[in-house]
């Protein structure tokens, strides 16, 4: 269908045309994120989320289900930019460990490509404050022989992390900043091995997470991420070759459980 | 609550209706030129002055090893750290040749600018001069030794280094728009000798270039129109929609036209993207363009390209088509169907040496896309049987070849 408007209109009618797509996904979601405090009844969730730091005790476990959703860079997936990434669905656990401590465990999966990572998260609180301190090593793995591609990838990376958190009556907000470090990784296409540069800080990623009750105990956990990336591993087989910095949004929602 | 949760959600909004500027430089001398004063540098000193080079710079900046070589007029140095390549004018004066011009990193923005003298002794090639970052005046030094001319291999073989897009995507920020007339000298500097356009069908079944279905801000900077290209005629095109550096969509025949007359370019892949029939089309205007190449005695290749089953089939269905040169990017046996002179399988499947020596036998080439990667670039150069590479980055591809 085509449309006509005055010259001077021209750049502003194709961002209102190009923001459309996003519009109609944010009021979606904004929509069922401002009903959920009718659905709530407990006040007190401080213990009970995820990401909002919290000494474990000894022997607890705690996991959180979550779907992320990430908007890939206009440059590296053109045509095809409004469309959100195929989600990744992920598994994280803590178990409580002795002097604040918890270990930290994650499974990332979009079918293509699996994530698993393990590591130590020291935890201190004060009043309504808290901050963690965590150290993540992970694999990853993912494969893919359809659409001419007959390709694998495979590596290992590390992920500093610290985290602090606000506790009010109703929810907590938490403020995330980790570093992903690339200590190896290799692509294979048949034949031929692609190999990254080792021991090189591959991104950073910002987040800023809410986590409030969603019906009974059950809390709901709500993470807006900004990733500045080299690779963005998910989408590692359509990324592209070059060595500049890409912003990637990201927006997960998840339950503790 | 509402109110911060509505605030949330606005910034949610803002996050995910962002796309980063990428920073540009385009840097240019303040000071008066080292060229003025210089006369043209005679053919037979530019041929010595091309080969491989060792590189001695305080910061390795461009790594240790340089190729160079004279592409339409001027002087291209390739070389393997993120792409790194120099355009640069030359010029002679008092048996001393001069050049100035930028350098820049293809896979990233990195760029600056560059001057180099150097005087020829019977016994060796030496290049003496400075570089700088972004718009600064070159102040570091840097000295490129003569180490070998291009092997035999090199000289003897027809390989085909083939550009994307007319010469790189609007993502490689090269300073001319993608499947624009004015991005396909900049192939030619680049080191590619071939270069592979998209084809679309207007609305009055004119073939033009442009890659994405619809008009938007990727791929152009101002439009009062937008939807599907395909529903606008060329005259529509041609006056509304700027692309992204300021120029018009061309069509598919003055496109030809323009790499026949103003090009040494001597390959063209035409992607067929559109969404509609344009076989006929496009068929007409290969086949003038090539008696006119004929006519000319001009070296020059025009394949139809054919990346899936249904372009196969329409192929299929045209007048002669046995005798119409195409490239299939399907399978060996969808290649004899359709008699195409060029298989063409992506590079993701591997360097398939059994393959590519059952089409050889059958006389045919075998071309792989789009290969970026540079580990995989040097693979495919320095061990597959491969006759070309379809490339974002013809700098990587030119320096692995030149270097061999």
């Amino acid at each position: 269908m085509q449309r006509f408007f005055p010259v001077y209109f021209g750049k502003l009618s194709l961002y209102l045309h190009q923001m459309k797509r996003h519009l109609r996904k944010i009021t979606f979601a904004t929509i069922i994120f401002l009903s959920i405090p009718l659905l709530s009844q407990n006040n007190l969730i401080d213990s009970k989320s995820f990401i909002y730091p919290n000494k474990l005790e000894f022997g607890k476990v705690k996991s959180l289900f979550s779907v992320t959703l990430a908007k890939l860079p206009e440059d590296a997936v053109e045509e095809v930019s409004s469309n959100i990434l195929a989600p990744l669905f992920n598994y994280d656990i803590l178990y409580g460990l002795p002097m604040g401590f918890s270990g930290h465990g994650n499974f990332t999966t979009n079918w293509v490509t699996f994530h698993f990572a393990l590591g130590p998260k020291w935890n201190y609180r004060y009043k309504k404050f808290s901050v963690s301190i965590g150290y993540d090593v992970a694999y990853v793995y993912g494969r893919l022989f359809n659409f001419g591609f007959d390709s694998e990838i495979k590596g290992w990376l590390n992920n500093p992390n610290l985290t602090f958190g606000i506790a009010f009556n109703k929810f907590t907000v938490s403020f995330k900043v980790d570093a992903t470090l690339t200590t190896s990784l290799s692509q294979f296409n048949d034949d031929v091995e692609i190999t990254t540069d080792k021991n090189k800080l591959s991104g950073i990623a910002f987040g800023a997470i809410i986590e409030q009750p969603l019906w009974k105990d059950n809390i709901i956990s709500l993470s807006f991420n900004g990733n500045y990336t080299r690779l963005y591993y998910p989408a590692w087989a359509v990324f592209p070759t070059w060595d500049r910095f890409n912003f990637i949004p990201e927006i997960l929602i998840g339950i503790v459980f | 609550m509402i109110k911060n949760k509505l605030l949330i959600s606005f910034l949610i909004l803002i996050i995910f209706a962002c796309d980063f500027e990428v920073d540009i430089v385009d840097p240019q001398f303040s000071d008066e030129s080292i060229l003025i004063g210089t006369s043209e540098i005679p053919k037979e000193t530019k041929s010595e002055i091309e080969g491989v080079y060792s590189v001695i710079s305080a910061d390795k900046k461009f790594g240790d090893e340089l190729v160079l070589k004279w592409n339409n007029g001027k002087l291209s140095v390739f070389g393997s750290k993120l792409g790194v390549y120099f355009i640069l004018d030359g010029g002679i004066k008092d048996s001393t040749l001069f050049f100035e011009g930028i350098w820049r990193y293809a896979l990233n923005t990195e760029t600056g600018l560059i001057r180099i003298q150097s005087t020829i002794t019977s016994n060796s090639i030496k290049l003496n001069g400075l570089y700088g970052d972004e718009n600064d005046s070159p102040d570091t030094e840097l000295e490129l030794t003569f180490e070998r001319p291009f092997s035999e291999h090199v000289l003897e073989n027809d390989y085909f280094i083939i550009a994307h897009r007319g010469g790189g995507r609007n993502s490689d920020y090269v300073g001319a728009s993608e499947n624009s007339l004015e991005i396909l000298p900049f192939a030619e500097l680049f080191g590619a000798n071939g270069v592979e356009i998209d084809i679309k069908l207007s609305k009055d079944n004119i073939p033009f270039l442009y890659h994405d279905e619809t008009i938007n801000l990727r791929v152009t900077s101002d439009s009062p129109i937008w939807g599907d290209i395909e529903d606008f005629t060329f005259k529509q095109l041609s006056e509304f929609v700027i692309l992204k550096n300021g120029e018009r969509i061309p069509t598919l025949e003055e496109t030809l036209n323009f790499i026949l007359d103003e090009t040494e370019l001597k390959f063209v892949w035409l992607d067929m993207k559109s969404e509609k029939n344009t076989m006929p089309a496009v068929i007409s205007i290969q086949q003038e363009i090539l008696n006119k190449a004929n006519d000319l005695g001009r070296d020059l290749e025009i394949f139809i390209g054919l990346p899936s089953e249904e372009k196969r089939d329409i192929f299929l269905e045209q007048n002669d088509f046995e005798n119409i040169t195409s490239l299939c990017e399907l399978s060996i046996e969808d290649t004899r169907k359709t008699n195409s002179k060029i298989w063409a399988p992506r590079w993701t499947l591997g360097t398939q040496s059994n393959l590519v020596d059952i089409i050889h036998s059958e006389d045919r080439r075998a071309f792989t896309w789009t290969l970026d990667q540079a580990d995989a670039i040097s693979e495919f150069i320095n061990v597959s049987k491969f006759d070309g590479i379809l490339t974002n980055y013809p700098t990587i591809v030119s320096y692995y070849y030149y270097a061999q």
